[in-house]
């Protein structure tokens, strides 16, 4: 009863000055949308980051060349050259191992017919489908003969299928790389958003036809391993490190000619990466549903001056302190509460909109990133800018308190 | 009885680096049902008088008793239950919130007590003769009408005493003999009344004229109360 009568006043006090109270809850409908979209952009983010590492395969350890010195200077200028196809197959033998794929990669211009395009071309073995989580789509895979052949085949990633061949089935033509003819057998399925990894847009040709064929020389650009527990994968990083230090003739406290990471490494990476991302993002979010607050301070600060009259009558009349304090606090909370309620609204919306406009699509490089309305964001968001009304209309209406009745009568 | 017992009141207000002594001992004592004027020039003390009366002040020294309570040491708060409770306010520019029903208006001193509000507000609003109009705005209505309601807000929570600060000097000569009409009536029920003026007529309407000059009681007058009706224009 009490409260419904002060929201009354305090509803009918803000209505007579409604620009100025309007403009006071928009402030706060600005900070509180800005916090729910830039949370639900955050989430999205990670949600995409988390999708791409889930499609390029989990359980995966990499190991890649390390970096060395050459010549007099001893800066580690160069890369080892020292993962080799032996190291692939000792790896192989392993315990815990479910499969492991060299890697070699170069770009070159590939051709058919009139259309050229730049796209990587790895050299690997059939392994690296079921390692990267690849499907064909069209086709079939090179297989262990193509390999021991190094025959001049190849399977194509949607990507480069697509813009190579358009709506022409490539399976069984010849493409060019690097003025050399190679037979498409296979198209890759589609796993789409994968830009910065690139799977998409690559040739895949036997791993060998790659190192003695085309890019001459003997070492691999990676090694990617499979580990068929995920609880085991720590266990594995160490035993191929010591069995690849083993090999690789490292001695005593010197340093490994190589590096290995596995996925989890990349995820937590990522996830640091896009965890700070989005406490950025929601801080500036956050420093304009502050900037939302100190505007309600200011129009309450207005409001007590220009009621200083209506303050000392209500005190002659019997109002207490703490009846002033109540009055203006529900007010400056009325309005952040209805700046709240607004800001879900408007952030919600926002949120859902804004990763379909042309220039978010732009800004994401072509990805589907989508953003996550966490309900924790709403239910804070919500939470906050009724503190904030709180917080920033608690000396105004602590200023109103403490009028001396007298003065308040007097006022003009 | 006393309803109010008013002993040596000193007030003294800081202007600047000097003490004024606005009040220089006053000794005022009110019985129940009385009805009592306060005159003097303007400096002469009477609105300090009045707020201390009023418990919006306190004194600097002396004790103020209501209903034999003292009162002259309370806190913000206490004064506040007081002032609620036990004084009714009319003033000269009534004092209404706008954007505020009369009805409203009324029953706000209630509200501020946790009190059942709407029907002794309807009440007192009768028994200044606006039930009629118990939902219009301030604004809406005319001089006379809102010093009615003010008195209505005064009445609603049958104080000890009620305090009217220049209650007519606001309006036209006829609605102030219609609203001291109603103080007569209020008086005639048995309600205290302490009216601060500086016109001699409507002084006369009480029953006691104190004349205060200098922050101190000059001299008492009593009225024949009859005798100043009658000659009341």
């Amino acid at each position: 009863m009490f409260f419904l009568r002060a929201f009354k006043v305090a509803l009918s006090a803000l209505a007579a000055n409604k620009l100025r109270s309007t403009l006071a809850v928009l402030g706060i409908v600005i900070g509180v949308s800005a916090v729910i979209m830039m949370i639900a952009m955050g989430r999205g983010a990670q949600a995409k980051v988390e999708e791409s590492i889930t499609k390029m395969g989990v359980n995966l350890i990499f190991v890649y060349p390390g970096a060395v010195s050459k010549g007099v200077s001893g800066a580690k200028t160069a890369t080892a050259e020292t993962l080799t196809l032996d190291n692939v197959d000792a790896i192989a033998k392993l315990p815990h191992v479910a499969a492991v794929a060299p890697e070699v990669r170069r770009y070159y211009q590939i051709k058919f017919m009139n259309h050229n395009e730049s796209a990587q071309v790895i050299g690997t073995t059939p392994a690296h489908m079921p390692i990267r989580n690849f499907k064909i789509d069209r086709g079939v895979y090179f297989d262990k003969s193509a390999i021991l052949g190094r025959l001049r085949v190849c399977v194509l990633g949607a990507g480069i299928a697509r813009k190579l061949f358009g709506p022409i089935d490539p399976v069984g033509r010849m493409i060019q790389v690097d003025r050399k003819n190679f037979q498409v057998l296979g198209v890759l399925e589609d796993k789409g958003g994968d830009s910065w990894v690139g799977l998409d847009d690559s040739v895949y040709v036997p791993v060998t036809t790659a190192l003695y064929r085309l890019f001459n020389r003997r070492h691999l650009s990676q090694i990617t391993i499979s580990i068929d527990a995920e609880d085991k994968i720590d266990e594995s990083m160490d035993v191929i490190e010591s069995e690849l230090i083993k090999l690789h003739n490292i001695k005593g406290k010197a340093e490994p000619d190589f590096l290995i990471r596995s996925m989890n490494e990349w995820r937590q990476r990522m996830q640091e990466s896009t965890g700070a991302f989005t406490m950025l993002l929601m801080s500036i979010a956050a420093v304009s549903l502050v900037v939302g607050g100190i505007g309600i301070m200011n129009i309450m600060l207005v409001s007590v001056t220009e009621r200083t009259r209506e303050i000392g009558i209500r005190k002659a009349i019997g109002a207490k302190r703490r009846d002033i304090l109540k009055q203006f606090l529900i007010e400056s909370m009325t309005i952040s509460l209805m700046g709240g309620v607004l800001g879900i609204i408007l952030g919600v919306t926002g949120a859902q909109v804004i990763p379909m406009l042309p220039i978010w699509k732009a800004m994401s490089s072509g990805g589907e990133w989508q953003s996550v309305i966490s309900y924790e964001s709403i239910v804070v968001s919500f939470v906050f800018s009724c503190a904030v009304g709180i917080f920033f209309g608690l000396y105004p209406a602590l200023k109103a308190s403490r009028l001396n009745p007298v003065d308040a009568l007097r006022y003009e | 009885m006393s309803v109010i017992r008013a002993q040596r009141i000193v007030k003294n207000y800081r202007l600047g680096e000097v003490d004024v002594e606005v009040l220089k001992g006053v000794d005022l004592d009110i019985d129940k049902g009385e009805y009592v004027a306060l005159m003097g020039p303007s400096g002469s003390g009477k609105s300090t008088l009045m707020n201390i009366l009023g418990c919006l002040d306190v004194p600097t020294s002396g004790q103020y008793y209501i209903d034999q309570q003292e009162v002259s040491k309370l806190t913000d708060d206490q004064l506040a239950v007081v002032r609620g409770e036990r004084i009714g306010f009319v003033f000269q520019t009534f004092n209404l919130l706008a954007r505020t029903s009369a009805i409203e208006n009324v029953e706000l001193p209630l509200h501020y007590q946790g009190k059942p509000a709407r029907e002794a507000a309807l009440k007192a609003l009768e028994s200044v003769g606006l039930a009629h109009r118990y939902d219009h705005k301030p604004n809406q209505l005319s001089g006379g009408e809102r010093q009615r309601v003010a008195i209505a807000r005064a009445i609603v929570t049958s104080p000890s005493i009620i305090l009217a600060d220049e209650p007519t000097g606001n309006l036209d000569s006829r609605t102030g003999v219609e609203i001291l009409g109603i103080f007569d009536e209020l008086s005639r029920r048995g309600v205290t009344i302490v009216l601060v003026t500086h016109d001699p007529t409507v002084a006369r309407h009480a029953h006691r004229v104190i004349h205060l000059k200098d922050g101190r009681i000059e001299r008492v007058e009593v009225n024949d109360h009859q005798a100043a009706l009658t000659e009341s224009p």
